[in-house]
C-alpha cells in the first residue's frame, strides 16, 4: 500500500441554511479544499461522498457542480459516520494504487426533532425504545452507578465544547454557555438535558486526499499523513462481555472502540500516549467521556473526571473536540466525519488559530466517528 | 346465517405476534419468547434466525423467565417520533433471571422504581387501542415490592 497524504480540506459554515440547496452547501466546502490543496478540480480522479438523508444519486448532483469530468462519483451512508466512511473508502483507493487524487465529500440538511434511528413501524419505535439520547443515557446511568460521576460531569462536556466553538467559525455555536444554563436546560433524557445533545444541522465538509509520491507537483505548503484507521459495525458481544451487553451498540459501547483503536494505533505505529489531538463523536455528552476511555486517552472509568479537570480543553494535556465537536460545530449527520478531518488537519498543519492545541507542535491526531451500522478510527501524522 | 351479535369485550391482541406468552388478563406475567442458539447457548430476544454469536442456524424457540433486575434506566421527556408512549416514561434495560438483556418501559405509575438493581417483573400492559378497537398489549416492567 502507498502512502496517502492530506493536502487540503474545507467547509461551508455549519448552522441552519433553509435558503440554501445541498449544491450551495457541498460546492462552497469543496472550493474551500480544492483551494486549500491547491489540486485542481480536472485533477480530481474520484469522488467519495458521505450523506444520508438526500435522495437518490445526491453525490453526483453535488460533485458536478464543480464540472462534469465523468470521474466516479460513489455515494457511501453509515449515518453519523458517513463521511469517515467516505474517508476510508477513498484511502484505500489512492493507498492501492488505483487513484492518485481523490476528493471526500459529506454534506446534509436536516429538519428539526429527534432523529428517527428505527423504521417507524418496529416495535422499538412504537413502544419510545428507539430514542437515540436515551441509549446514551442509558450508558450514563450506568456508568454513574459504576464510577461515580455526576451529572455535572456530564453536563461540563457541554460547557467545554461551547467554549471551544466559540473560537471556530465555521461552528453552529458560536457562543459559550455555563454549566448552570446547560445543567438548567430541558431534561431530554435523563441526566441528559437539551445541552448536552448534538442539534440538527445544515452543513457540507470536504477533504482532498493524494498519493504521497505524487503530492509534490501540487506545491502544497504542508500536508499529514494518513497513518492508522480501522472500521467495525459492532461485534456481538456474549453477556458478561463488554459494556453493550447483549446489544452490539457500537456508537455507546466504549468496549469496540477499544478493539478497533487497538487495530488503528497497531497500524499507525503508536500507543494512545502519542497522541496530541482528537476528535470524538459527541452526538450526545457522555460520548466524550465513553470514548476518551475506550480510545484509552484515560484509564477506564476516569473519563468524566478528566473532563471535570479539563484535561480534554484544548489547553490541556488530552485535547479532544478543538473546533466545538458535535455539541457546538453542529452535527449534520453526512458531514460530521469529513469535518473532523478537516479540525485535525487545521491541528497538525498549525493553523488552527486561536484554537491551536500544544503551541503547534501537535504531531499526532486521531478521530473516531460512529454511527448506526458502525465505528471509523483514524489516526494522522504531520 | 351471518351473526350480527357485536362483541362487547374488547379483544386483547399483542403488538406483535408471537412476542411474548400472552396472559389471559393484563398485568399479569408476559413472558417473552425468544430463541437459544444450540451451538453456543446465547439466548437471543427478539428471536434470530441465525446466531449473532457464532453464525449457527441450530436456533431453538425458549420461553425466558418474565422476572429480572434492572441494569440501567433513563426517563425519556421528549416526545420521540412514531411512539404511542406519552412522556415522562421509564426506558429500563433489563437483565432476565435466565434469559438475555432487554429493553422495554415501565408501566406508567411505576415511573418511580426505575432505578438500577430493582428486580422487576414483565407483565402484559395496555399499550394502545387498534383501529378496530382491539386493546394492543406489550410487556413492561413492574416492580417486584421486596
Amino acid at each position: 500500500m502507498r502512502e496517502v497524504v492530506v493536502l487540503g480540506a474545507g467547509l461551508h459554515r455549519f448552522g441552519r441554511f433553509p435558503d440554501k440547496s445541498l449544491q450551495d452547501l457541498g460546492r462552497e466546502a469543496i472550493k474551500n479544499a480544492l483551494e486549500d490543496s491547491g489540486v485542481p478540480f480536472p485533477d480530481i480522479e474520484v469522488a467519495y461522498v458521505g450523506r444520508v438523508l438526500a435522495g437518490m444519486g445526491a453525490g453526483l448532483n453535488v460533485v458536478s457542480e464543480m464540472g462534469q469530468t465523468g470521474i466516479p462519483v460513489i455515494n457511501i451512508e453509515m449515518a453519523c459516520g458517513s463521511s469517515t466512511s467516505a474517508f476510508r473508502e477513498a484511502y484505500l483507493s489512492v493507498a492501492s494504487g488505483i487513484y492518485d487524487t481523490a476528493l471526500v465529500v459529506g454534506f446534509e440538511k436536516m429538519q428539526r426533532g429527534m432523529l428517527q434511528i428505527s423504521e417507524g413501524t418496529s416495535f422499538q419505535s412504537v413502544m419510545g425504545l428507539a430514542v437515540m439520547p436515551a441509549s446514551y443515557a442509558l450508558q450514563a446511568q450506568r456508568y454513574m452507578a459504576d464510577y461515580g460521576a455526576t451529572p455535572e460531569m456530564f453536563a461540563q462536556v457541554s460547557v467545554k465544547s461551547h467554549k471551544a466553538g466559540a473560537l471556530n467559525p465555521y461552528a453552529q455555536y458560536q457562543k459559550e454557555t455555563t454549566l448552570e444554563e446547560v445543567m438548567a436546560s430541558r431534561m431530554i433524557a435523563d441526566p441528559i438535558t437539551l445541552l448536552q445533545c448534538s442539534p440538527t444541522t445544515d452543513g457540507a465538509s470536504a477533504v482532498v486526499i493524494c498519493a504521497a509520491e505524487k503530492s509534490a507537483k501540487y506545491a502544497a505548503k504542508r500536508q499529514m499523513t494518513v497513518a492508522g484507521w480501522a472500521t467495525g459495525s459492532g461485534r456481538y458481544e456474549r453477556k458478561g462481555e463488554g459494556n453493550a451487553e447483549g446489544e452490539a451498540d457500537a456508537e455507546t459501547g466504549s468496549s469496540e472502540v477499544e478493539r478497533l483503536s487497538k487495530q488503528a494505533y497497531e497500524r499507525a505505529g503508536i500507543g494512545p500516549e502519542d497522541v496530541d489531538v482528537t476528535q470524538v463523536h459527541d452526538a450526545f455528552s457522555p460520548g466524550e467521556i465513553f470514548m476518551a476511555e475506550g480510545l484509552g486517552l484515560v484509564p477506564k472509568g476516569e473519563g468524566a473526571r478528566a473532563v471535570w479537570e479539563g484535561r480534554t480543553e484544548i489547553s490541556g494535556d488530552i485535547p479532544i473536540n478543538t473546533d466545538g465537536g458535535l455539541l457546538s460545530r453542529g452535527h449534520p449527520i453526512g458531514a460530521t466525519g469529513a469535518a473532523m478531518v478537516t479540525e485535525i488537519f487545521r491541528q497538525l498543519t498549525g493553523e488552527a488559530g486561536p484554537r491551536q492545541v500544544k503551541g503547534g507542535k501537535a504531531r499526532v491526531g486521531l478521530i473516531h466517528n460512529a454511527g448506526i451500522g458502525g465505528v471509523n478510527i483514524l489516526v494522522f501524522k504531520r | 346465517m351471518a351473526s350480527d351479535v357485536t362483541e362487547i369485550k374488547p379483544r386483547m391482541v399483542p403488538l406483535r405476534e408471537g412476542m411474548f406468552r400472552m396472559p389471559d388478563r393484563l398485568d399479569m406475567p408476559a413472558a417473552l419468547l425468544g430463541d437459544r442458539c444450540r451451538n453456543c447457548g446465547e439466548s437471543f430476544f427478539p428471536p434470530r434466525v441465525f446466531c449473532a454469536a457464532c453464525s449457527s442456524g441450530e436456533m431453538e424457540a425458549v420461553e425466558f423467565a418474565s422476572t429480572g433486575e434492572i441494569d440501567t434506566f433513563t426517563i425519556v421527556r421528549q416526545q420521540p417520533p412514531n411512539s404511542v408512549m406519552v412522556p415522562p416514561y421509564a426506558i429500563v434495560r433489563v437483565r432476565l433471571d435466565d434469559g438475555p438483556t432487554v429493553q422495554t418501559v415501565m408501566a406508567t405509575e411505576d415511573i418511580g422504581s426505575a432505578r438500577i438493581g430493582q428486580q422487576v417483573q414483565l407483565a402484559a400492559r395496555r399499550l394502545m387501542e387498534d383501529e378496530s378497537g382491539n386493546i394492543v398489549v406489550s410487556f413492561m416492567a413492574r416492580p417486584i415490592p421486596s
